[in-house]
Formats: C-alpha cells, structure tokens, sequence
C-alpha cells in the first residue's frame, strides 16, 4: 500500500480498513479496470498535485476464495485526488468522494477529519463531479 | 432671504452628497466585481492549462493508485470506495 500511497492517508486508512477487514464479508470485490474520464487538475508542482476527477471502475466480484461469481461490474466515482511525490512516484496524500449533492458533499466535508482538510486545503469551486455519462 | 434659501441649499447639499456617495459606491462595487470576475477568469484560464499540460501524468497517477490501492492480497478486503 505504501507503493501508491503515504502519510497520514495510508495510516488512518490501514488503521481503520485493514484492522476491521471484513473476513466475514460473501464476497470480495476486484478491482480490473480504472480509468479516469473526467479530470480537473486545480493544482499542479512538480512535488505535489490536487485534481477532481471521475473514474469510472470495474469489478469481479468473487467469493472469498477467489471463484468469480461475476464479472466486470460497473462503478464510478467523483473525487478531489491530492498527491504528492515520493521516491520517484506520485502518492495519494488526501482523498474525498463528492460523488453526492452539493448538501451531500459539504456535509461530508464538514464531518472529515482536520489533517485531511489541511492536505487538501479546501475544496475546489465549480463542478465536483464531472460525470462522464452525462 | 437668507433663511428662506437655507433649507433649500441644505436640502440640495444632501441630495448631491447622496448622489456622489452612491457614485462612490458603486464605482467601487463594480471595480471589486471586475476584480472578481478576473480572478474567476484567470482561476479558470490556470486549470485548463494545467488539465491539458499535466492531465495524462495525473490521469495515470490516479489509475495507479485506483488499481493497486483496491487490489489487495488474499484474506483481506477493503472497503468500497
């Protein structure tokens, strides 16, 4: 995980996620596609980016020992992406879905943590989902 | 004659400052909102370039990590998204 991700993200992500992991759960979704179709770079260093974009995904979902039940389903989401670089490669730093409405997206911005506020350093203005299929 | 005249100059006297005030105000209003809506443009103008100057590296980037983030070894699982 430390491949493609750091800081405080990845801590609070392994402590919260990877702990509690769902050993319990029917299935297991895979991951096999991901592709960004929408994209707003907002800011850009050579050390550090923030960009919203919509990336539409697709999964296998298995059973828990690996037997596909079925393939490829769809999922999109909408996201601010803040990244910086480490070791040669760019890791996510801060990540928030505003997939939702506006009240959705800032009531979940309200709720978020301070560190993640402070990497992402606000919320862009304009559009924060730039669905693709529409 | 003098008392006569005075409320009228008095009252002419306020109704040029009123309009100067308004003048003043609204000058000053609509140089803010230029000043707004150049910064808005220029906002704007900066994320375009940067979409199109950076978009592939940042595309990529970000399917990187949507790939290898949610693809975990056996036995363990993340939650979506």
């Amino acid at each position: 995980m430390a491949e493609v991700a750091t800081g405080p993200y990845l801590e609070h992500s392994l402590n919260k996620e990877l702990g509690g992991a769902n050993y319990d759960e029917p299935f297991w979704l895979v991951i096999t596609l991901a592709e960004v179709r929408k994209l707003r770079v907002v800011e850009y260093s050579p050390e550090r980016f923030k960009a919203v974009a919509a990336v539409e995904r697709r999964f296998d979902r298995t059973t828990t020992k690996g037997e596909i039940i079925e393939s490829a389903v769809p999922g999109a989401i909408c996201a601010v992406y803040v990244f910086v670089r480490e070791d040669q490669s760019w890791k996510l730093v801060g990540f928030f879905v505003t997939s939702g409405t506006s009240r959705e997206i800032a009531r979940d911005w309200d709720l978020s943590s301070q560190w993640l506020k402070d990497i992402i350093g606000g919320l862009p203005d304009g559009e924060l989902c730039l669905w693709f299929w529409r | 004659m003098v008392g006569k005249r005075l409320p009228v100059t008095i009252l002419l006297a306020l109704v040029c400052l009123a309009g100067v005030s308004c003048f003043v105000v609204g000058q000053l209003w609509n140089r803010a909102r230029t000043a707004a809506e150049i910064s808005a443009t220029a906002t704007t103008t900066s994320e375009v370039y940067l979409t199109q100057t950076y978009g592939a590296e940042v595309s990529r980037a970000i399917e990187n990590f949507e790939l290898k983030w949610r693809r975990l070894p056996p036995g363990r699982t993340l939650s979506i998204p």
